[in-house]
């Protein structure tokens, strides 16, 4: 296998994990901005 | 050729680097600062990338190989400084009992975790052309691998303690005996000669790789205080969330009393 092919292959694996951990970071976000809201209007419907 | 060995620009991007990270960090106190600056760090990642990739030659022995170091010496300074960073902010934890600092740790050590990872994959990758091998139990190898094996058993331990408090002490105790294996993986080389070269630095790097090295170095930086303060942002909602629903719990259980 060539010097491309492995060049290549270390690129390809870097931005993969380094996409794959923000789509992440933005998954648990908004997970965690439902969960403020249903909390806001449980709170509000408390009240 | 002249541009990747002028002193005045690869002195210069070391000051330039390092101001601009702390406009960073000003910036990322806000979520709108930190979204900003994750559109700065990523134009940066790929300006720099595409400068180190095109602008600096094929090495001599390794050819086009030796680009791997563009994302491989970044990945791993990137993972050290995650553990510093998880060390700090775990000692400024058990002093202050603040908890903002074991959420920097928290958010730090993910980051961290998937930058160790990185690292021993790209190595991998760039030892079976170099070396011959995809792995062996060489002392920076096996020193990185224990503390990819460290960052694991931090989250795995924040991930099955229950009481805040607690979780946040035992946390900061495994991540300040974790950062006596950062400065392992990195004297390892020095201490152990053995099959992984030493440090890549000026003095031990050829100068026309300097300038792409040290942007990429500083991309990767960006990249990873906007990384930690979007997870940080993520914890203070998680925690917000969290405090409601104790007060809801309380107020519901005063109520029947």
């Amino acid at each position: 296998m060539s010097d491309v092919f492995f060049l290549t292959a270390a690129h390809v694996l870097t931005w993969t994990v380094l996409a794959a951990f923000v789509v992440y970071l933005v998954r648990r976000r908004r997970q965690a901005r439902e969960r403020l809201d249903e909390t806001a209007s449980l709170t509000a419907g408390g009240r | 050729m002249d541009v990747l060995t002028n002193p005045v620009i690869k002195e210069g991007l070391i000051l330039a680097g390092f101001v601009i990270a702390l406009i960073g960090l000003r910036a990322v106190r806000t979520i709108e600062g930190t979204a900003r600056w994750g559109v700065f760090a990523v134009a940066f990642l790929v300006i720099a990338q595409s400068l180190s990739f095109f602008i600096s030659p094929p090495d001599r022995d390794m050819g086009d190989l030796q680009k791997i170091m563009y994302v491989h010496v970044p990945s791993a300074w990137m993972a050290l400084a995650a553990f510093g960073i998880v060390f700090v902010a775990s000692l400024l934890y058990l002093w202050r009992r603040d908890e903002r600092f074991d959420r920097i740790a928290a958010s730090t050590a993910e980051a961290g975790t998937v930058f160790t990872a990185l690292t021993l994959a790209q190595g991998m990758i760039w030892g079976r052309p170099t070396w011959g091998i995809w792995w062996t139990w060489d002392p920076r190898l096996t020193s990185t691998a224990v503390m990819l094996v460290m960052y694991v058993g931090y989250l795995s331990l924040r991930a099955f303690a229950d009481d805040e408090e607690r979780r946040a002490r035992w946390s900061a105790a495994v991540a300040v005996l974790g950062f006596l294996n950062a400065n392992i993986v990195y004297m390892s080389v020095r201490w152990w000669r053995t099959l992984h070269q030493v440090q890549s630095t000026p003095e031990t790097l050829s100068p026309v790789y300097v300038v792409g090295l040290r942007m990429s170095a500083f991309a990767f930086l960006f990249l990873l205080i906007f990384l930690v303060a979007y997870r940080y942002h993520t914890g203070t909602m998680e925690r917000q969330a969290e405090t409601r629903i104790e007060e809801q719990a309380l107020a519901g259980s005063t109520a029947h009393v």
